[in-house]
C-alpha cells in the first residue's frame, strides 16, 4: 500500500515536467441545459471519472423522486422498501449502501451513526442537478465513498424572477405538491421552495402467511401501516456576484412521519418513525484574493438530524421501543483553487467536522445515554493537469484524514455499561485518473483509486445492549479501477448519438460484518472481503426532433471473498448481474409526447447464503404528456407505472407495488 | 431505525426475542433410540437443515430452506420444525422422508412460537413467546383447538414469555420466563414453571424457581427429574444455575450446580445440556468476554469436572445433544463450522474436523 502512496506523490511532482506541459486550461463556459459531454465537463468535479449528471427539471412532468431517478442511471441499483417514497438506498457498482457518500450542497449527509442515506428524503423539486461519481470520489469534495459519491446541488437563488408549481396525484392516495419562487429581494437573490408528499402506501400484494410451503393459505392483502407524510422547505439568499465575491445562505428543513409496516406477513399496526433534518449552510466564494488567480470557497454548516421510533407494542423490533436519536454536526471547509502555470488546476481542501450522537431510551429507567462523538479533519490535494493541447488530462488526488472518536460508555441496557472509549485513526485515500481525447468527441478514460469507509458509531461503540462495540475496528477499504470511453456524435437523421462504456473492478477489503458474540449480542468485525467487476454501457440518440432514446445496461459480477466458509464464493446479496433501463419518447413539439420506459432487473439474492433468489422482473411504464405550444409549459402528464402489474419483493422481503396510475401537472413561470 | 442496519439485527432479534434453551421433549416418553440426526442450520439470515450420518461422519446439506430462527422436535414419527421470531409457523416432516415437507402451517403472525409438545396425532401444545396464551392445535393440520390463559403469570408488560415444555405423564411443564419487554428482555422478580393438566387443559400448579430466566428444560431419564437451566441476566455470570424439579411432587429443589461453579454464563441454544449418566453431564457456558466453551460437570457433587472445549473467539458453541454414546456439538466457528462429535463417556473428540453442514449448525432433532 505504501507503494501506491508513493506513486501518487510522484505523479504530482513529475508528470507535468516529464510531459513538458505548457497548455492553457480551458475556461469554464456558461452552463447549458443539455446532457452533452460538454455540459458534463462544465459541471463535473472530476473530468476523468465516469459521471452521470441528472437535471431533475427534465423530469418535472413525471411523478418521480430522487431515488427513482437515480435507479434509472447506469451502475446504480436501488434497494426498494415498497412504495417509492419509503426508501431510497442505493448501491453503486456493487457497493453496499453505506459505501455511497451522499452530499447535499456540499454537506455530507452520511452520519457517523448511520452510514446510509435515504435519498427519497430529498425533495426532487428543490434540486438543480445530481452528480453521480461511479467508483471515484473527486478530491474537491470533503468526503469520499468506496462505491462513489452522489452530489446533490439545490436550485440557485437567482435575481431573475421565476417560479413553478408541480402537483401530482396517483394510486394509493399518493400526493405531491412542490412550489418554488426566486427573484430579487432588495440587493439579494432569493429562492424559496416548499415541497410536501403523502401516500397511504396501501397497495395489494400476495401474502403467503409466512408459510411458503403451504399455498393453501396464501391470500391477497393490502400493505398496512404504510402511510408517509413529509414536508420540506428550502430557503436561499445570495449576494450578487460582485467583486469576485458571493455569499450564500441556505436553510433546508425536512420532516417526515411514516408508518413502519414490518416485513412480509407480520405487518405492524402501530409502529412509526418520525424524522427531522435541518441543514444550515453558509458559503462564501472569493476570486479576488491578494494572490492573483487564486480562488477560495469557504463554507460553514450545521446539520441536525433527529429520529423518533415508536414501537410501544413490540411489533417490529426487540421488545417494546420508544427511542429518540439525535445527531448534531458542525463543520467547515476551505477550498483553494489555483491555476498554476496555465496547465494545472490545483485544488487544496481543508475540512474539519464535529459530530455528536445522542440517544434516549424513553421506556428505560436511565433514559439518556452517553453521547458518542467524533472530530475529523481532512486535507485533500487535487490536481488537473492539461497536456498535449488539452488532449490529455491527468487528475491525481491525494487525501489525508484524521478521526478522533469517543464514547462515555453508558448505555440504557442494565449492567451493560462499558468503560469510556477514545480512539484515534489516521487514514488516507488517493486517486489517479486520466482522460485522453482520441479524436473529436471521443474520449478514453481510466481511473484507479484507494478509498475507505470509517466504521460507524454503531460498529465502534455498539448500542443499547444488542450491539457490542469494537473500538479496534479498521476502516473498510477498497481499490477501485475502471477504463472505457465516451463518444458523442451525429449522423444524418441522428442529431445526436451518445455512447459510453466503462469496465470496472472494485476490490473491497476489511469489510465490516456483525458477528454473533453471545446469546443476545453481536459485534462488528473486519472479517469480510469482496470483489465486483463488470461493465456499464450507456447510450442515447436524438432522431430529428421527434424521437429521443436513452438507455443503459449494467453488468456486475460480485463475489464474496470472505473467509467465512458458507458465504465464500457467493454472489453479494442485493446485486443483480444484469440491469437494463431504456426509454423512448415520441415528441410532437407543439402538443406533447408519448413515452415508454423499460426497466429489467435480473435475478439476485436477498441473502448472503444465496438461498433466497428474487426472480428477474421487467417493469414497463408508459405515459402521455400534453403541453402548451413550443414553450412546453404548462404540462399535464398521465402515466401508468408497472403496466403489466408485475409483483415482486425486494430487500428483506418487502413486497413491491403492482400497477399504479399518476397524473402530474407542472407549470413554470 | 435504519433499514440498512436490519440485516444483522434480524438475526439478533431471533435470538434475543426467544427463549434459548432446550428440553428432552418427551418427559416420561424419552426420544426414540434410532439415532438419526437432523441438523438445523442458520447464518441468522437464512436457515436450512441437513441430515447427519454420525457413523460415516458425513452430512447431506441444505435440504430445504426454512426460517433462519428455527428449532425442532420429534414426536411419533414426525419431525416438527418450529419457525420462531418472524417465522411464526410449524413445518412437519415425516421421519421416513425428512427431505419432503409434509405440511407447514401458521400459528399466528407475530406470535413467535418456541416449542411444541405433541400429545397424540390430534393434540399438541405450542408455547408462543409473543402472546399470553398457550396454544392447543391439531399438530397435523395446525387447526386451533383452544387456548390456555397465561396472563395471570405475566410480569408488568402483560406477556409471560413461555418457553420450553417437558411432558411427564398427563402433565406438561411450561417454563415461564417473565422478562421485561420494556427493558430489553431483562429478568423481572420471579420466573416459574407452570404445570398443565393435559386432560383438563388448565394450569394446575405453578412452581416458583430459585433463579430467573429458565432458558432450557430437559427431562433427565436417569433420575426422572426435570433439569432447568436458569440463566438469570445474560450480563451476570453468577446469578444462574441448573435446578431440578421433581415432576411427581411439582416441587423445585434448588440449584444443583451454579454458574459460579461452572465458571460462566449458562448458554446453549435449545437443549443446552446433555447427560452422560445420572450425574455427569455437559453444558455450554460463556465467559465475561462473550466466548463460549463446552464443560462437563458432576451433579452429585455440584462441581465442574473439566473444560472439554476451551473458550473460543465468540459465540461458537451453540448447542449440544446426546445420541447414544455420542455427544454432538453444534460448532459455529466462522471459517470451519460444523458438527463435532465426542464420546460422551470419555469426552474425547471423534471427529478430526467438524462435519460440514452447509450453513452453520444451530441445533438438532433426533428421530
Amino acid at each position: 500500500m505504501k507503494k501506491f502512496l508513493i506513486f501518487f506523490i510522484l505523479a504530482f511532482l513529475f508528470i507535468p515536467s516529464i510531459l513538458g506541459a505548457e497548455e492553457v486550461i480551458p475556461l469554464k463556459q456558461i452552463q447549458v441545459e443539455a446532457e452533452s459531454i460538454q455540459q458534463k465537463e462544465e459541471t463535473t468535479a472530476d473530468l476523468s471519472s465516469y459521471t452521470t449528471i441528472i437535471y431533475p427539471d427534465k423530469y418535472k412532468e413525471k411523478a418521480r423522486n430522487v431515488a427513482e431517478l437515480l435507479s434509472e442511471s447506469v451502475g446504480i441499483h436501488l434497494r426498494r422498501f415498497g412504495i417509492a417514497n419509503k426508501g431510497g438506498y442505493i448501491s453503486i457498482r456493487g457497493s453496499s449502501t453505506e459505501q455511497v457518500t451522499v452530499m447535499l450542497d456540499g454537506v455530507v449527509l452520511n452520519s457517523a451513526r448511520y452510514s446510509s442515506v435515504n435519498l427519497a428524503d430529498i425533495p426532487l423539486d428543490q434540486i438543480e442537478r445530481i452528480e453521480i461519481y461511479r467508483g471515484t470520489s473527486p478530491g474537491k469534495f470533503s468526503a469520499i465513498g468506496m462505491g462513489g459519491v452522489i452530489n446533490i446541488i439545490t436550485k440557485k437563488a437567482k435575481s431573475k424572477s421565476r417560479g413553478g408549481v408541480r402537483l401530482s396525484y396517483g394510486s394509493f392516495n399518493t400526493f405531491h405538491l412542490g412550489i418554488f419562487e426566486s427573484g430579487r429581494i432588495g440587493k439579494l437573490d432569493q429562492l424559496i421552495s416548499l415541497s410536501s408528499d403523502h401516500t397511504d402506501g396501501d397497495f395489494p400484494f400476495k401474502d403467503n402467511n409466512a408459510t411458503p410451503f403451504n399455498p393453501d393459505d396464501d391470500r391477497i392483502t393490502h400493505r398496512k401501516n404504510n402511510k408517509l407524510t413529509s414536508g420540506s422547505l428550502l430557503l436561499k439568499l445570495s449576494t450578487p456576484q460582485k467583486g469576485g465575491k458571493r455569499l450564500t445562505i441556505i436553510e433546508h428543513l425536512f420532516m417526515k412521519k411514516e408508518g413502519v409496516p414490518g416485513i412480509g406477513s407480520n405487518q405492524s399496526k402501530h409502529a412509526y418513525l418520525t424524522s427531522f433534518r435541518n441543514l444550515f449552510n453558509i458559503k462564501l466564494s472569493n476570486d479576488k484574493l491578494p494572490i492573483p488567480r487564486l480562488g477560495m470557497d469557504t463554507e460553514f454548516y450545521y446539520l441536525y438530524l433527529t429520529e423518533k421510533f415508536n414501537d410501544r407494542y413490540g411489533e417490529i423490533g426487540i421488545g417494546n421501543q420508544l427511542n429518540r436519536n439525535q445527531t448534531d454536526t458542525i463543520g467547515g471547509n476551505i477550498i483553494f483553487t489555483y491555476p498554476w502555470k496555465n496547465y494545472q488546476l490545483i485544488t487544496f481542501l481543508m475540512g474539519v467536522k464535529w459530530e455528536r450522537f445522542k440517544a434516549w431510551d424513553l421506556l428505560a429507567d436511565e433514559k439518556e445515554l452517553d453521547p458518542q462523538k467524533r472530530v475529523s479533519t481532512t486535507l485533500s490535494f487535487d490536481d488537473e493537469i492539461y497536456l498535449m493541447n488539452n488532449r490529455l488530462i491527468l487528475s491525481p488526488t491525494i487525501r489525508y484524514d484524521f478521526y478522533h472518536s469517543e464514547f462515555g460508555g453508558i448505555t440504557s441496557f442494565h449492567s451493560f455499561n462499558t468503560e469510556s472509549i477514545s480512539r484515534n485513526k489516521h487514514t488516507w485515500a488517493a486517486k489517479f485518473g486520466a482522460r485522453y481525447k482520441l479524436f473529436n468527441s471521443f474520449f478514453l478514460k481510466s481511473n484507479i483509486g484507494r478509498y475507505y469507509r470509517m466504521p460507524s458509531f454503531y460498529e465502534l461503540f455498539g448500542d443499547r445492549g444488542t450491539v457490542v462495540g469494537n473500538p479496534e475496528l479498521k476502516p473498510e477499504n477498497s481499490i477501485n479501477s475502471d477504463i472505457g470511453f465516451v463518444w458523442e456524435g451525429s449522423f444524418r437523421f441522428f442529431k445526436r448519438i451518445f455512447l459510453e462504456y466503462a469496465l470496472f473492478y472494485h476490490r473491497y477489503k476489511d469489510l465490516i460484518l456483525f458477528i454473533q458474540n453471545s446469546q443476545t449480542t453481536v459485534q462488528a468485525r473486519n472479517i469480510s472481503e469482496a470483489s465486483v467487476w463488470g461493465y456499464e454501457i450507456s447510450w442515447g440518440a436524438d432522431i430529428l426532433n421527434f424521437i429521443k432514446i436513452r438507455g443503459n445496461y449494467t453488468y456486475q459480477d460480485s463475489e464474496d471473498k470472505s473467509s467465512i466458509s458458507y458465504w465464500k464464493g457467493n454472489r453479494l446479496a442485493g446485486r443483480p448481474v444484469h440491469e437494463i433501463f431504456n426509454k423512448v419518447e415520441f415528441v410532437w413539439p407543439d402538443y406533447g409526447k408519448l413515452f415508454y420506459e423499460l426497466n429489467f432487473i435480473g435475478d439476485y439474492y436477498l441473502d448472503r447464503a444465496n438461498f433466497y433468489k428474487v426472480k428477474e422482473r421487467t417493469i414497463h411504464n408508459i405515459g402521455i404528456t400534453a403541453w402548451y405550444k413550443k414553450e412546453r409549459n404548462p404540462t399535464l402528464t398521465f402515466e401508468i407505472k408497472n403496466l403489466t402489474d408485475e409483483r415482486s419483493y425486494d430487500f428483506l422481503g418487502y413486497p413491491l407495488p403492482g400497477r399504479a396510475y399518476y397524473l402530474t401537472f407542472n407549470y413554470t413561470f | 431505525m435504519r433499514k440498512g442496519f436490519f440485516v444483522f439485527l434480524l438475526g439478533l432479534l431471533f435470538i434475543i426475542a426467544s427463549c434459548g434453551g432446550g428440553g428432552g421433549g418427551g418427559g416420561s416418553q424419552p426420544q426414540p433410540p434410532q439415532g438419526n440426526v437432523l441438523v438445523i442450520t442458520s447464518d441468522y439470515s437464512t436457515g436450512s437443515y441437513s441430515i447427519l450420518d454420525t457413523e460415516n461422519m458425513s452430512s447431506t446439506n441444505n435440504i430445504n430452506i426454512i426460517h433462519s430462527d428455527s428449532m425442532g422436535r420429534y414426536f411419533n414419527g414426525k419431525i416438527y420444525i418450529i419457525e420462531r421470531l418472524e417465522g411464526d409457523a410449524i413445518i412437519v416432516l415425516d421421519q421416513n422422508d425428512p427431505t419432503t415437507i409434509v405440511t407447514q402451517y401458521s400459528v399466528g403472525n407475530g406470535t413467535n412460537p418456541q416449542d411444541i409438545n405433541v400429545i397424540d396425532q390430534n393434540k399438541a401444545y405450542i408455547t408462543l413467546y409473543g402472546t399470553n396464551y398457550l396454544l392447543i392445535v391439531n399438530p397435523s393440520t395446525g387447526a386451533e383447538l383452544g387456548r390456555i390463559d397465561f396472563s395471570p403469570l405475566a410480569d408488568a408488560d402483560g406477556i409471560p414469555e413461555m418457553c420450553e415444555m417437558v411432558r411427564y405423564g398427563d402433565y406438561i411443564f411450561v417454563a415461564v420466563q417473565r422478562l421485561d419487554r420494556n427493558n430489553w428482555f431483562a429478568p423481572t422478580d420471579k420466573s416459574y414453571v407452570a404445570v398443565i393438566d393435559t386432560k383438563s387443559d388448565s394450569i394446575v400448579n405453578v412452581i416458583e424457581l430459585t433463579g430467573l430466566n429458565p432458558i432450557f428444560m430437559q427431562y433427565n431419564e436417569f433420575t426422572q427429574k426435570i433439569l432447568v437451566g436458569e440463566a438469570g441476566s445474560f450480563f451476570d455470570l453468577t446469578d444462574g444455575g441448573i435446578e431440578t424439579i421433581d415432576p411427581r411432587t411439582f416441587s423445585a429443589e434448588g440449584f444443583v450446580i451454579t454458574e459460579s461453579t461452572l465458571g460462566g454464563q449458562i448458554s446453549g441454544a435449545f437443549y443446552g445440556i446433555a447427560m452422560a449418566d445420572a450425574n455427569m453431564g455437559y453444558i455450554i457456558i460463556m465467559d465475561e468476554s462473550w466466548n463460549t466453551a463446552l464443560v462437563s460437570f458432576d451433579l452429585s457433587t455440584g462441581n465442574k469436572l473439566a473444560d472439554i472445549d476451551a473458550p473460543s473467539n465468540g459465540f461458537i458453541h451453540n448447542d449440544i445433544i446426546r445420541v447414544g454414546d455420542k455427544l454432538l456439538l453444534a460448532y459455529r466457528e466462522e471459517t470451519n463450522p460444523g458438527v463435532r462429535i465426542f464420546n460422551i463417556n470419555t469426552a474425547t473428540e471423534i471427529t478430526p474436523n467438524p462435519i460440514n453442514t452447509g450453513l452453520p449448525p444451530i441445533t438438532f432433532v433426533i428421530y
